[in-house]
């Protein structure tokens, strides 16, 4: 490959220039620097920055700088906070990193296999929608719901390093609104989502703390993250409570944004400021937005889990999932191909473990000492219908596919007090043929494609129309304006709706008047029974009430539709009962489950899936087959109905099962067999020689 | 270093000799056929053993069974009208006892069973899946045991033989195609078993599925030839 890189004195004139023309317009800076970057870098493969390129890496004492480009002096009355797009975009090519896969799930041309999506979650609606920009099926797209960009940079920003779809160029784009209402967008109040270096870059134990960044972003602080993140300065006020009609530009309107006072002593006396950060981030950095945990974790159990077995042999999670200058971040699963084609074959667990041996860098099998998995014994096809993750990652299979948190779509960070139940319901695992893969650039060879794979699973919740036979989602915020008059709910979706408390003379009248005003504590088991009936009744009934009334509230709002609530893979619409629950055949893909594969944490090859033999998945009860799935339901008394995983697995249970007797005195038919195979061969040999021997007779 | 030097292509890795008959394809060569032939395409078929290119491609695997299974059948119509045209009387064989004939149909029917089960799935699908799979691999275990039975066919009994029907003046096809029938059967059952001991690595699995799937191939050809050649001692044709 040729390397060019530039003399340092025409890097600094390209940045002169860059400088001389924000007395144009910082915009149009903005632009050329975008369009000079994109041709240098693309005409020469690399960036155009200098590079230090010791392994012992670079102690960045440097320079704080606001978005405007102005240098930010510790002692500055009402100063601005600092923007790594400039401060850390002086050195690094800001531009080509903010397009990497953790930037760019707005782009249309990058979709890959099909990932975590983010939920959409609306606890006062028991609304949970897998949304993404990307193209994989089972999500929706948010730009259709008429959810804005701005509100999906509110609400994932805390769990993303900035940018995507809060990125200036995102947040340019036009979305309709749905149906007639109004999109909520607060960007000219709070800017850009700023794409912040240090939340993936800061040395672990360095004072930057993803936690305050996650806060800032609650309180559409969003220019503010980066600088309270870093700790460098301190943070007041908050962009969310100033209304929708703020105008930033208005006289005195400065005074009401949040201010940043720094803290004078981090800065040195040429006005430099120390970032301790590192060039491949750590695990824990990974760790704040991809945390995922069983639902067990939080009740106590965290000290029964082991981490990854890559973990603990020392590995970081940027060793497999690491990307170049322009931020691709490798998902490391077979068949991924980088934007630029390039292959990285080494990075998945076959290609790194048994791969090839061919003198590309990235396509090199047993990277960092990974062993070569023996598995003797074991039938090749099963490498032809199953993911090495289907027997190593992810919570060994249960009878019940057990529940499960993670940071995005419960928040894990914050400090509340958690109980494992917490909605979205995400099970896992759901062993189940892989998600076909998405889009042109990342098309895989057609080998790797429906193989057995672990998979996170959620059923989508939320309000929708049905409309010739079609079920189209609700924008969440509209649903909410329109049953949420209906519902009474304020808070909490399930617990609110089923809240029933009987009236004095309702218990009167079923445990007479002395027993009526008695402590509930106090009540027998047979009178507490009564209440619990009575009250089990008026739940059914305020729920069949409420529901009917808010699915007649959209109803009303959207005339020719019909109306439906969504969830646990049921639907429910309006009748003259109530409401009617209509199955999950009968609303086509409609409140279908959302499943993606999962990869981690990879077990141990002793705690594998088959460590123990063969019957672990060729017998009748088998959990590989007949795990039990249990939808995750949000009407009070919802009954949902589990399905086995080879349900989801279109498995012909007839054919396993048959397929199971083989295994039911293997060991005896191998030792027959062999027996067998032993006897026919000493006659055969003998028979040979006798053969040979009466022909050699002949000749004699 | 010289110029030269730097521009060889990637040394080819060491043959597995010591492993199976030097044919078999390497450890480079089955990834390739797994990953896509990367390897292959570089230039890298130039440098390995013709014959092991042949084993590890299972296209080329679906191109030699149907060619051998045609040229058996030619063969066959061939050696009919030869042996039609040539009208060579010959004394026939005594009848085996109904023991025997039970043996010899259950294990030409197996055998029938085992070669339809894995080349048909192959001929048409390139893979054994399915209803397929579970009858080849019942059948197998018949074919084990009925291995037994028919190797005990072949045990000397001179005594019990008139000397014009030993076993080594029996016609050249009969013997040789119950030789190489025995032969390939064993093969085909060893390397069944060996496969189903925790004593192959899946490189090792891999070789052995070759060498089973050619060995089975063999199999049926001479399965065929020996029935063939069976029917016509016992019309005296031969």
């Amino acid at each position: 490959m040729v390397r060019l890189s530039f003399p340092p004195s025409q890097g600094i004139d390209v940045v002169q220039k860059a400088r001389r023309l924000t007395i144009i317009g910082l915009e149009r800076a903005l632009l050329l620097g975008v369009v000079l970057t994109s041709l240098l870098s693309s005409a020469y493969g690399q960036s155009r920055y200098a590079t230090s390129d010791n392994l012992s890496g670079y102690v960045h004492w440097i320079e704080l700088y606001d978005a405007a480009n102005n240098r930010i002096a510790a002692d500055m009355e009402n100063p601005p906070p600092y923007s790594p797009a400039t401060t850390c975009g002086r050195c690094h090519d800001f531009n080509t990193i903010s397009h990497g896969w953790h930037f760019n799930s707005v782009d249309d041309t990058l979709h890959g296999r099909p990932g975590q999506p983010w939920i959409w979650s609306d606890p006062r609606t028991g609304t949970h929608l897998p949304l993404s920009y990307r193209d994989w099926d089972g999500t929706l797209d948010p730009d259709q719901l008429g959810i804005s960009r701005w509100q999906m940079a509110a609400k994932f920003g805390g769990f993303l390093p900035g940018g995507g779809p809060g990125s200036t160029e995102s947040l340019q784009q036009e979305v309709a609104p749905f149906n007639g209402s109004e999109t909520i967008d607060r960007t000219h109040i709070t800017g850009a989502l700023p794409v912040d270096c240090m939340l993936c870059h800061h040395r672990p134990g360095s004072g930057y703390s993803p936690f305050v960044w996650t806060e800032q972003i609650e309180d559409q602080n969003f220019a503010f993250a980066p600088t309270a993140a870093l700790g460098v300065g301190t943070v007041s006020g908050s962009t969310k409570r100033l209304k929708d009609d703020f105008d930033p530009a208005a006289e005195g309107a400065a005074k009401q944004l949040p201010q940043v006072q720094y803290e004078g002593e981090r800065f040195r006396k040429d006005g430099k400021v120390f970032f301790d950060l590192i060039r491949t981030p750590e695990n824990s950095s990974c760790y704040y937005c991809h945390s995922n945990i069983s639902s067990n974790s939080v009740t106590g159990e965290r000290w029964l889990h082991d981490d990854d077995v890559h973990l603990r042999a020392g590995f970081r999670c940027a060793d497999c999932h690491r990307n170049g200058l322009e931020h691709h971040t490798v998902r490391g699963f077979e068949g991924e191909q980088l934007p630029a084609e390039a292959s990285v074959a080494s990075l998945s667990c076959q290609g790194c473990h048994v791969g090839d041996h061919s003198g590309q860098p990235l396509e090199m099998t047993g990277r960092m000492g990974a062993p070569r998995p023996q598995h003797k014994g074991l039938p090749p096809v099963h490498f032809e219908k199953m993911t090495c993750t289907a027997c190593h990652s992810g919570p060994a299979v249960s009878p019940i596919a057990g529940r499960e948190l993670n940071s995005i779509a419960h928040r894990l960070g914050t400090h509340v007090k958690r109980t494992g139940n917490e909605l979205p319901g995400i099970v896992a695992p759901v062993i189940m043929p892989a998600a076909e893969f998405s889009g042109s650039s990342d098309e895989p060879p057609v080998t790797h494609q429906a193989r057995y794979t672990p998979h996170r699973l959620m059923w989508p919740s939320y309000w929708g129309t049905i409309k010739d036979g079609t079920v189209t989602a609700m924008n969440p915020d509209q649903a909410y304006e329109l049953v949420r008059k209906d519902l009474k709910v304020r808070r909490e979706f399930t617990e609110e709706l089923g809240e029933v408390k009987l009236s004095l003379s309702e218990r009167t009248q079923l445990l007479g008047e002395d027993r009526a005003r008695a402590k509930p504590e106090d009540w027998t088991a047979e009178e507490q029974k009564k209440i619990a009936d009575a009250e089990e009744v008026a739940r059914t009934s305020q729920v069949a009430e409420r529901m009917g009334l808010a699915l007649a509230a959209i109803e009303e709002a959207m005339p020719g539709t019909q109306s439906i609530y969504i969830s646990g893979g049921q639907g429910f619409v309006r009748d003259q009962e109530g409401i009617k629950t209509i199955d999950a055949e009968e609303l086509k893909n409609a409140a279908d489950p959302y499943a993606w594969p999962l990869a981690h944490n990879v077990r141990p090859a002793r705690q594998s899936l088959g460590a123990t033999g063969c019957t672990e998945c060729h017998s009748d009860q088998s959990l590989f087959f007949n795990a039990e799935i249990a939808p995750v339901g949000l009407l009070p008394n919802q009954q949902t109905t589990s399905i086995k995983s080879h349900v989801l697995q279109q498995a012909d249970m007839e054919r396993l099962g048959r397929w199971n007797q083989m295994f039911q005195g293997r060991s005896m038919f191998k030792v027959f067999g062999l027996l067998a195979l032993a006897v026919a061969g000493l006659i055969s040999l003998v028979m040979f020689s006798n053969h040979i021997g009466s022909l050699a007779s002949r000749h004699r | 270093m010289p110029y030269e030097l730097l521009n060889q292509p990637e040394r080819p890795e060491k043959m597995s000799y010591s492993t199976l008959f030097l044919l078999l394809p390497t450890e480079r060569q089955l990834d390739d056929l797994i990953h896509g032939s990367r390897w292959a395409a570089d230039g890298g078929v130039s440098r390995s053993l013709p014959l092991a290119e042949l084993l590890v491609s299972p296209v080329l695997f679906s191109d030699v069974l149907k060619f051998s299974l045609v040229a058996v059948l030619v063969l066959l119509i061939l050696g009919a009208f030869f042996t039609l045209a040539t009208n060579r009387r010959h004394v026939e064989t005594r009848r085996r006892s109904w023991a025997s004939l039970l043996v010899f149909v259950g294990f030409f029917g197996v055998v029938a069973i085992l070669g339809a089960t894995s080349f048909g799935s192959i001929l048409q699908s390139e893979v054994m899946s399915g209803y397929a799979l579970l009858a080849h691999v019942t059948a197998a275990g018949a074919f084990t045991f009925l291995l037994v039975a028919v190797s005990a066919m072949f045990l000397p009994r001179y005594s019990q033989l008139e000397e014009a029907f030993r076993f080594e003046h029996r016609w050249w096809l009969a013997r040789w195609s119950a030789w190489l029938l025995m032969l390939s059967s064993l093969i085909v059952a060893g390397t069944m078993f060996l496969s189903m001991l925790p004593v192959l690595d899946t490189n090792g699995l891999r070789q052995v599925l070759e060498v089973h799937r050619y060995a089975g191939l063999a199999t049926v050809i001479s399965a065929v030839l020996t029935a063939a050649a069976i029917v016509c001692t016992r019309f005296g044709w031969r």
